[in-house]
């Protein structure tokens, strides 16, 4: 059953109409062109959907389009203002963290989220942070490198 | 010519039928495609017994073309899956022809444009790949200094390149690579087979090789912005699930297919025992699915269980005999142990898809694979089609990590 949903997306308000029942996922790359937030496993455990809705980290897609109605989002594609990349975005770039950079997207969006909530996180905390980010290619020793450059560039 | 070259005995044992086919270049499509200018097309010849997969005998594969505007076009038919093919291949040609990695243009993996440089394994790029991109450039290298040579009536021992020009140090005289490929004697769709005897840029010589060189595409990766084969969306596509079995080689005996297409928008197809669902979205394409599969009843093939298998394996290996034996009944302490291991399968990230577009009875494909060709001889065989009507593109995609993603997605 078909209803109005209207959300926030990367700054601009959009209003669709489909099934509420929807994954967020699927919304965003297949209604929304947005392709830059990845499936992965479908289950939330492996963090390629991560998105930021209000600020946090959510896996969308265990997400609903319903249960994002109302809500601000940020996806991969929100962080980056004009040609000017997000500091997360360059600590990445700067530590060559990413290999085939399937993972990229939630592994920086994943960053982010933690960083707002713990500036300065030792290395214990961005371990757990980011156990819940899978990487395939075992990119994790850059990656971790590019969070600790993103904390100290803050 | 052997159809087993060194990638396949290294990892590959799964039974494929080799498809042998002939692909041949046509002038138009390359005219068509990227324009007037130089074609250097060479033998790529075997290094270490590897060659490119390309069936039957040697053909003539085109690797390199300077436009009449001076770009710079290389071809592989290796793929990028995040092992860095794309910039160690870019490096390659640009040290041969004397420019900077930006200038080039690396087009990978499109069957029909590129040469058959096998199958992405193994780390047979290094190896076997670049000293064929080498060979290409340093023979386009060599055309460009006999073609100033010619145009300006001096020995080709006085021509110098450097950042895309040749400069004859007596006279002052320079012509950009443009100027040459635009010329009369330049503006030859094919070159001949490349001269045998060919010499590639010694190490000692080298400035853009063996120098840290940032991924050409490293900053889509970070914004999002690169599109993988899951990525990709073509006009009118719809979304497709297929009814997979409960176990392989199950035969499908009975399904209804009538409460898929109930599901607004969905497109259901059979057949034998295969089931396929499109639908405008995932969603509804997954609720077709689940309708379908709900009506499907499967008549499993025999297979040995999870327990069963090692025994089953056991009884059917070859298992040579113990090569060490000799060692083992003279060492002073010998130890025996038995291991079983459960299938791993490979899992990367991006999980296998692939896009198909049928227009004017060509079928183009985009997926990830680590063997554009191979794929492309299976889709030939599935569906009966010459070389001519199949076109596969692999994206810059997930890293397989040595697993050979054949056709079944397409």
């Amino acid at each position: 059953m078909d209803a109005n949903i209207t959300f926030t997306v990367n700054g601009r308000q959009r209003t669709l109409r489909t099934d509420p029942a929807r994954a967020l996922l699927d919304v965003l790359r297949e209604d929304l062109e947005l392709t830059g937030t990845k499936y992965g496993c479908g289950e939330g455990r492996c963090g390629s959907c991560t998105v930021l809705i209000d600020g946090r980290r959510t896996y969308s897609c265990r997400t609903t389009a319903g249960e994002a109605a109302g809500r601000t989002i940020t996806t991969i594609e929100g962080l980056a203002s004009g040609e000017r990349l997000h500091p997360v975005q360059e600590a990445f770039l700067a530590e060559n963290a990413f290999q085939c950079g399937y993972c990229t997207p939630g592994m920086i969006l994943s960053t982010v989220a933690l960083l707002a909530e713990n500036p300065n996180p030792t290395d214990a905390q961005i371990v757990a942070w980011l156990n819940r980010d899978l990487c395939r290619c075992c990119g994790y020793p850059n990656i971790l490198n590019a969070v600790r450059r993103a904390a100290r560039s803050r | 010519m052997t159809t087993e070259t060194a990638e396949s005995a290294l990892d590959y044992e799964e039974p494929i039928d080799r498809v042998s086919f002939n692909f041949e270049l046509t002038r138009r499509q390359f005219v068509q495609v990227l324009g007037a200018g130089l074609l250097i097309a060479s033998f790529d010849a075997p290094v270490d017994g590897a060659q490119g997969r390309g069936g039957g005998g040697r053909s003539v594969a085109a690797r390199l073309h300077i436009a009449r505007d001076g770009t710079i076009t290389v071809l592989t038919g290796k793929v990028e899956g995040g092992q860095g093919a794309r910039a160690q291949i870019t490096q390659a040609a640009a040290e041969e022809l004397r420019v900077a990695p930006s200038r080039i243009n690396l087009i990978m993996a499109d069957t029909s444009l590129v040469p058959d440089d096998g199958i992405t394994a193994g780390s047979r790029t290094t190896p076997a790949t670049l000293p064929a991109v080498r060979q290409g450039a340093a023979a386009a290298r060599m055309l460009l200094v006999d073609l100033a040579a010619r145009s300006w009536s001096v020995e080709p021992s006085q021509i110098e390149l450097r950042d895309g020009m040749a400069f004859h140090a007596p006279t002052g005289r320079r012509q950009s690579y443009a100027d040459l490929a635009s010329s009369d004697q330049g503006t030859q769709a094919f070159a001949a087979a490349a001269p045998t005897s060919v010499s590639v840029t010694p190490v000692s010589q080298w400035k853009v090789m063996g120098v840290s060189f940032p991924r050409p595409n490293r900053r889509d990766l970070v914004t999002g912005a690169h599109k993988y084969p899951s990525d990709i969306v073509r006009p009118g596509m719809l979304y497709g699930r297929v009814l997979r079995p409960p176990s392989y080689g199950a035969r499908l005996v009975d399904v209804d297919l009538t409460p898929a297409r109930a599901v607004e928008g969905v497109v259901a197809v059979r057949d034998g025992s295969f089931v396929g669902v499109a639908a405008p979205n995932t969603f509804l394409a997954q609720k077709a699915l689940e309708a379908v599969a709900k009506t499907a009843r499967w008549e499993p093939a025999p297979h040995p269980n999870s327990s069963q298998v090692y025994d089953y394996l056991r009884s059917r290996a070859n298992v040579p005999g113990n090569p060490f034996a000799a060692e083992l009944s003279a060492a002073a302490t010998s130890l025996r142990q038995t291991y079983h291991v459960a299938y791993v399968q490979h899992a990367p990230m991006e999980t296998r898809a692939a896009v198909a577009e049928w227009a004017d009875g060509l079928l183009t494909v985009w997926t990830a694979s680590q063997n554009p060709f191979g794929v492309r001889g299976e889709l030939m065989q599935a569906f009966r089609l010459g070389a001519d009507r199949v076109r596969v593109i692999i994206p810059v995609c997930r890293g397989s990590r040595m697993c050979p993603n054949w056709t079944s997605n397409c």
